[in-house]
């Protein structure tokens, strides 16, 4: 099962586990060893120390608060019970990320998207509380834009531009080349534009 | 158009928008207004989706999200591969010990206290030893299954006595301290 959920899209690596490599992270190395070693309260550190990242990435992919908090909890179960076979070939951050970009992928949401629709009559106040508002609905809107993008294009643009990956990072995760990357960003910021302007009626 | 004639690639404009390109690619930009207009939307893409940050949720959220992982991870149960990694080593060990069954010789019924008189009747049967057809048995009996004998392994394991399931303790144990098993 969990080898099923893991690997539709892209591999996470599998064989005998042995010790995760120098380069990683030497407290993600401590913890990632404590766990192989059975020690499941290790595991508690890594969740603390990526659980942003991960819920912030899911977020962008189902634009849905309580999706992200599953799916978020889904990536880290799966991550524990595949911390086994992780064996350092890349840091246990990119690790992760592929683990969550697959869960995201195999992600069917039983809910309806909630939007956060405006009032029919805004409340009069200062144009902060306006500006405010505008930016809030902007970023939604920007926000559900990215959520249907087509399902590559919308891993590479979550991970290079809200995560900051370099293109050789998120080739690693994505199981792509670099080129691939770059053209599948390239195309996910084409097509993101072109919604916006369709909402907007450009 | 680059010097080999042909319009930028989507890699190329990418690079180009990473600050990362040559100047050829500079150059052709300055002169083909199709790869300028695909560059700046390409920017503009970039400078809305830039625009869109995700709702934090409170710090009250974080503090309980690991233990709600926790939660989450014992509500699962055993990951099926930790569950597989000692099923192996045991299904082993309950075939090894299934084989040394098999082959452990069953200790011999006490004998039966002799009869304080002598009945007449017993008294005149032969003795074993001289029974013509006890070759015959012998040679029968060597050829069964031990296992077959009490009607399969379980069976065996299940009709062992106290004594004999020590005895099967003590044959087993040095061979499981040496790893053999």
């Amino acid at each position: 099962m969990i080898e099923q959920a893991l690997s539709p899209a892209f591999p996470i690596g599998a064989g005998l586990a042995r010790p995760p490599a120098v380069g990683l992270r030497v407290d993600d190395r401590e913890a990632v060893l404590a766990c192989q070693r059975g020690e499941r309260e290790a595991f508690d550190g890594l969740v603390e120390r990526y659980q942003r990242d991960i819920y912030r990435l899911c977020y962008r992919y189902v634009n849905d608060p309580q999706d992200a908090n599953d799916m978020a909890q889904e990536v880290f179960l799966k991550a524990y019970r595949a911390i086994d076979r992780f064996r350092g070939d890349s840091s246990f951050s990119t690790w992760l990320y592929r683990i969550a970009v697959n869960t995201c992928l195999n992600f069917r949401s039983s809910r309806r998207p909630e939007g956060d629709p405006l009032p029919d009559t805004l409340p009069d106040g200062h144009a902060g509380v306006l500006d405010a508002m505008v930016e809030d609905e902007r970023a939604r809107r920007v926000r559900e834009a990215v959520s249907r993008l087509p399902e590559k294009q919308r891993a590479t643009l979550i991970l290079k531009i809200y995560h900051e990956l370099t293109h050789e990072e998120v080739a690693g995760i994505v199981g792509s080349s670099v080129g691939t990357v770059k053209a599948n960003l390239f195309h996910a910021l084409g097509n993101l534009r072109k919604m916006l302007h369709v909402e907007a009626g450009k | 158009m680059t010097s080999d004639g042909r319009h930028l690639t989507d890699e190329g404009l990418m690079d180009v928008l990473d600050g990362a390109a040559g100047g050829s690619s500079a150059r052709h930009l300055a002169g083909c207004a199709s790869c300028a207009e695909r560059l700046a939307e390409a920017r503009e893409g970039l400078s809305l989706a830039r625009a869109a940050d995700v709702p934090e949720p409170s710090d009250l959220y974080w503090q309980a999200f690991p233990r709600r992982v926790a939660a989450h991870i014992e509500a699962a149960g055993p990951s099926p591969r930790r569950w597989r990694g000692w099923l192996v080593p045991a299904f082993a060990t309950a075939l090894a010990v299934a084989a040394a069954v098999a082959i452990v010789p069953r200790p011999e019924p006490e004998a039966t206290p002799a009869p304080a008189h002598t009945l007449a009747a017993w008294s005149a049967l032969p003795p074993a030893e001289a029974d013509p057809g006890l070759p015959v048995l012998q040679a029968v009996a060597s050829d069964l299954d031990p296992a077959v004998e009490c009607g399969g392994l379980a069976e065996c394991l299940a009709d062992l006595s106290d004594e004999e399931s020590q005895d099967l303790v003590q044959i087993l144990r040095p061979a499981v301290k040496d790893g053999s098993l």
